[in-house]
């Protein structure tokens, strides 16, 4: 996929930000004012029902009022006379202007019609006691309203007024068509509902008279004493439609007057004022677009011909005429230009002459480093040849070094077999003067018994001390054979590491018993394959290095060798109570013709023995050779050989 | 979209729009179909945000003017309460239940038009109608019309044992015919039964009338006389009194609306007679007491619906309903409570507010629990439950069986 690289304009980044800054402000500032105009209008509509709902309750006063006052004349006559049809009679007479009721009715204590206005044979005699009026009476003789109902005979949504006369009471009926009079004549606006609901919530004054017909139940009340903790909604669903509920109680009747505003009609002016600022707004924003825009290409064209100057400056060219802009800003901006391009073209000026006088140093350094480079390259070589020198003097050294020690092994085995050897010389030169002298005298012929007796013990005697010595050179001889004969070898043997120390011992001159000397090798018979007279030079030198520079000078020295097997190799330990290696020694005991011996101990120490076991252990056996040392105390080296155990 | 008004939602298009048009040297293409996405994104989001919150419409239908009202009014304040119920407790499927209700003057033109229009708008389930009279009606306007219709009081026989979109919460009225009928000969030893019937809710008589006759007949009674009589005719009940009388009757059935038993014994109480009086479900309301008064005391009927029952849900939701109309719930507003809790049942069942499915619902529930009784409602729609005889006493229905007690 193609990555576009996203590239920003200076004068689009104006022109969004502005445009973005001003219709945030224009779209808050809108709703803003729809907020405050929406509550301005429900305050208002509040007034307004509060003044409607006012006008009902005045109407149903004085509606109800009127009834009240004519019934109570009828009462009155009726309880004036002993008979209360006749009574009734006359006072439905005396109230016939003042007629308010579509019905009345008189009913005795035993709650049969007496009388009814206007005449019904059917209402005569019947049984009002299913209504319920005498009971409520009994409980308070006062006049009442009843709930509203549908008349049977005329089929009419009527109400009932009740007043008790002495015995039985007296019923008239309204029919309730004036109540919707009422609303229907208030001169509302297109949409608002405006309802009476009785206590059971249900209509008895709707501008749609039909739902007064139909006794139906105003929902929003049902809802409001069901859910008593519900508060009064702000807008609710009228038959569909979205409208602003207004409920007032009136307490005379416990009824209540409901105006429902449409939501619709107050979105009206609401939409038409926003869709008038929006079209303000619009119009200003065109305006703000077209300055925005003028601006934005002025400074396009000022910044092009700014970037031209820069362009000229950057090519050099710095007597270029200035570009003409009539913005202050950018007046100073040009002039600063100008400033700097005469700046720039002094420094350049300048630069130019330093560069001169740089090339030419260049030039003499060059020369200078040639010659110098020259001398380096004979010098380097010089000493090329001082090391090569050096390397072979090293190699001759550890050369001179193996045939000292095989000149020692060889001075050490000569001095063994010396010994014996000289005993047999002059047993046996004793022996052959016995013999001479026994031959002498037998010649002579006055040989003895006791004689020859003597002559024969001497013999035996000799013959024993002759075997013995002759023996012991033979035994010496065949060590020396056996290490010769392995020395010669050029493949590993399995080889005991007791064997090996004797012939160190050997080599040394000491006795392997020799009480200087405290030996302890585990398990006894452990057999190492190895080069043989490697370990016998490594412990060779370790010893002859504790002996000759450990406890030489001391009288009660003692040498403590350990080898023990560890893992698949051993582990040889040298340690001497002798004088120790003084730490700064310590570090370079390994390094080649490093002594402190050199030229005052019998022919000196050439300093090689050390690095010689070091190299051997590492290179050959891949193993390792550590020192440690207290001054004046002791000297351990340990050696560690790994996989070098001799297999079974 | 939540609490935003239509004009706050019109200024945030109208913004968003405008943005959408600034152009930026015509390389914006891109930056203008991406606003465009977005708009057309809330759009559809609004769109359908409100599509998925409109209401489920439950529609009601009955006659709440005239004579034979008073069963629709208390059928639909009562279907009122249910919905509120249901509406407090979060709706149907996340919805608000919203009642439509529709007067059809219990005349079968009005019938034919209500339909209509709750067809026209879209209303999934209708509660109603609520007279047996209009059901010819009924049945004509909605047969093949998606819509379901779910009738708490149409009791008549006519209508059973037909897989239609047409269903019931009550019995037929062959039940009630024939419960009666024996009640009468067997129960209370009538043998000359007068049989006076409405002019209206003819399919009603049609279903009762019958099977009252055939039955009394049967048991060995005697039809002593029969005529049909006229809404609110007082002269015709005058008639038929004296004919009653002179015929020696013992007992009257009446098969008409309760304004027209009370008259009936209101007139009845004014003669000297032992005449006793029995009426169809019909006429078993609180209008029958209020107008009769004492003149209806002693008067039976048969009904699935007892007004003395003492079932707690029954007594839960009287009181409630009592605390809101001011009025006893009537045989009308039992059923027709039975009727909305079947269909919420249904709704939920179904996950769906389609015709289709709630009546397939229905039928899968099969067993539900009334206010009242337990009842069933097979695969024809048809509601299988158990009548009952009640006798006014004292101004309130009472069931005979706890009388015997």
């Amino acid at each position: 996929m193609k990555k576009t690289k996203i590239e920003f304009h200076f004068s689009s980044i104006l022109l969004f930000t502005m445009l973005g800054i001003i219709i945030l402000h224009m779209g808050i500032s809108d709703f803003m004012s729809a907020k405050t105009l929406k509550n301005e209008i429900t305050q208002n509509l509040n007034n307004d029902n509060k003044l409607i709902s006012d006008a009902v309750s005045d109407k149903l006063i004085e509606l109800f009022r009127r009834p009240s006052d004519e019934l109570m004349v009828i009462t009155n006559t009726i309880n004036e006379t002993t008979d209360y049809s006749k009574g009734f009679d006359e006072g439905v007479h005396i109230t016939k202007n003042m007629r308010n009721f579509d019905r009345l009715i008189l009913v005795d204590e035993s709650e049969k019609v007496i009388n009814v206005w206007p005449y019904n044979s059917y209402i005569l005699g019947i049984d009002q006691s299913g209504t319920g009026y005498n009971k409520t009476l009994r409980d308070d003789r006062k006049p009442f309203w009843s709930s509203t109902y549908i008349n049977y005979t005329s089929g009419e949504i009527s109400i009932d007024l009740v007043m008790p006369l002495k015995t039985g009471y007296i019923v008239g009926t309204i029919y309730l068509e004036e109540l919707s009079k009422i609303v229907t004549s208030l001169k509302n606006k297109p949409g608002t509902i405006v309802a009476i609901a009785d206590t059971n919530h249900t209509y008895l004054a709707h501008t749609d008279s039909e739902k007064v017909k139909q006794r139906v139940k105003d929902s929003y009340l049902l809802d409001l004493s069901l859910n008593k903790s519900l508060n009064k909604k702000d807008e609710v669903q009228i038959d569909g439609q979205l409208m602003i509920p207004f409920v007032k109680t009136l307490d005379n009747y416990g009824w209540s007057v409901v105006i429902y505003y449409p939501v619709s009609l107050y979105e009206k002016p609401v939409m038409t004022l926003i869709s008038k600022i929006i079209v303000v707004q619009l119009g200003s924003l065109l305006l703000i677009i077209l300055f925005m825009f003028f601006i934005s290409t002025y400074l396009n064209k000022v910044l092009s011909s700014l970037f031209g100057f820069i362009k000229n400056i950057e090519d050099g060219n710095y007597n270029i005429k200035s570009p003409q802009v009539f913005l202050k800003e950018f007046k100073d901006v040009i002039t600063g230009f100008e400033h700097m391009a005469s700046k720039i073209k002094y420094r350049e000026t300048q630069i130019l002459d330093k560069n001169i006088e740089i090339k030419k140093m260049n030039e003499e350094l060059e020369v200078r480093i040639k010659e110098r480079t020259i001398d380096l390259e004979l010098a380097n070589q010089n000493l090329n040849h001082t090391m090569q020198s050096l390397i072979q003097t090293q190699e001759k050294l550890i050369q001179q070094e193996k045939l000292s020690s095989l000149g020692s092994l060889v001075e050490g085995i000569a001095h063994e077999v010396n010994t014996p050897l000289g005993i047999s010389i002059t047993t046996s030169t004793f022996m052959e003067k016995e013999i001479n002298e026994l031959t002498e005298t037998l010649g002579k012929g006055d040989l003895s018994i006791n004689e020859i007796k003597e002559f024969l013990e001497t013999m035996q005697e000799s013959g024993a001390i002759l075997s013995s010595s002759l023996k012991q050179s033979s035994q010496l001889i065949d060590n020396f054979k056996n290490i010769s004969v392995e020395q010669k070898s050029f493949s590993m043997v399995d080889a005991s590491v007791y064997e090996i120390l004797g012939a160190v011992f050997m080599e040394l001159g000491y006795s392997i018993n020799d009480p200087k000397f405290k030996i302890h090798i585990s398990p006894e018979n452990i057999k190492i394959h190895c080069f043989p007279e490697d370990i016998v030079l490594i412990l060779f030198n370790l010893l002859r290095n504790a002996l000759v520079h450990g406890i030489k000078e001391k009288s009660q020295g003692e040498i403590i060798i350990t080898i023990t097997s560890e893992g698949n190799g051993i582990v040889m330990i040298v340690e001497d109570s002798g004088k120790g290696i003084s730490s700064e020694n310590l570090s370079r005991i390994f390094d080649p013709f490093y002594t402190t011996h050199r030229g005052n101990i019998e022919g000196g120490s050439r300093g090689l023995g050390l690095y010689i076991v070091y190299n051997l252990i590492d290179k050959r056996y891949q193993g390792s050779i550590e020192c440690d040392s207290i001054e004046g105390n002791n000297t351990t080296f340990t050696v560690k050989i790994p996989n070098c155990l001799a297999l079974e | 979209m939540g609490k935003i008004n239509r004009y706050e939602l019109f200024i945030l298009l109208w913004f968003l729009n405008f943005y959408c048009s600034i152009g930026d040297e015509g390389n914006n293409v891109k930056k203008r179909i991406i606003f465009l996405s977005i708009l057309i994104l809330i759009a559809s989001f609004g769109l359908s945000g409100c599509k998925s919150n409109e209401p489920i419409k439950i529609g009601f239908a009955g006659g709440f003017t005239g004579n034979n009202s008073a069963v629709a009014v208390s059928g639909r304040d009562a279907v009122l309460l249910a919905i509120e119920e249901i509406n407090a407790q979060g709706g149907l499927l996340g919805r608000e239940v919203m009642l439509i209700s529709k007067d059809d003057n219990s005349d079968p033109e009005q019938t034919k038009k209500v339909d209509a229009e709750f067809i026209e708008e879209g209303v999934p389930v209708v509660i109603g109608h609520m007279m047996s009279g209009v059901a010819p009606a009924m049945m004509q306007a909605i047969a093949g019309k998606d819509i379901l219709m779910v009738a708490p009081t149409i009791s008549t026989h006519t209508l059973t044992g037909i897989d239609d979109n047409f269903m019931r919460t009550t019995l037929s009225n062959l039940d009630q015919g024939v419960l009666l009928a024996s009640y009468i000969k067997e129960q209370d030893n009538k043998s000359k039964l007068m049989v006076l019937y409405s002019n209206t809710n003819k399919t009603f008589v049609d279903g009762m009338k019958p099977a009252v006759i055939d039955r009394f007949k049967s048991l060995g009674g005697t039809i002593v006389y029969e005529r049909e009589i006229d809404e609110k005719n007082t002269e015709q009940m005058k008639i038929a009194i004296s004919n009653a009388i002179k015929l020696n009757a013992d007992s009257v059935v009446l098969i008409m609306n309760a304004g027209d038993v009370a008259m009936f014994s209101q007139m009845l109480d004014k003669e000297d007679t032992d005449i006793s009086v029995y009426s169809g479900t019909w006429g078993m309301t609180a209008e029958v007491i209020k107008l009769g008064g004492k003149s209806v005391e002693g008067v039976k009927f048969p009904s699935k619906y007892n007004p003395k029952s003492t079932k707690e849900e029954y007594l839960k939701f009287s009181k409630k309903y009592q605390d809101s109309y001011g009025v006893i719930p009537d045989f009308g507003a039992i059923y027709s409570y039975d009727t909305a809790q079947v269909i919420f049942q249904a709704i939920k069942k179904a996950n769906s507010a389609e015709p289709d499915k709630i009546k397939r619902a229905i039928i899968d529930i099969g067993n539900f629990h009334g206010l009242q009784q337990d009842f069933q409602i097979n695969k024809f729609g048809d509601c299988i439950g158990q009548h009952f005889i009640f006798m006014i006493q004292n101004g309130e229905f009472v069931n005979v069986n706890d009388l015997k007690k």
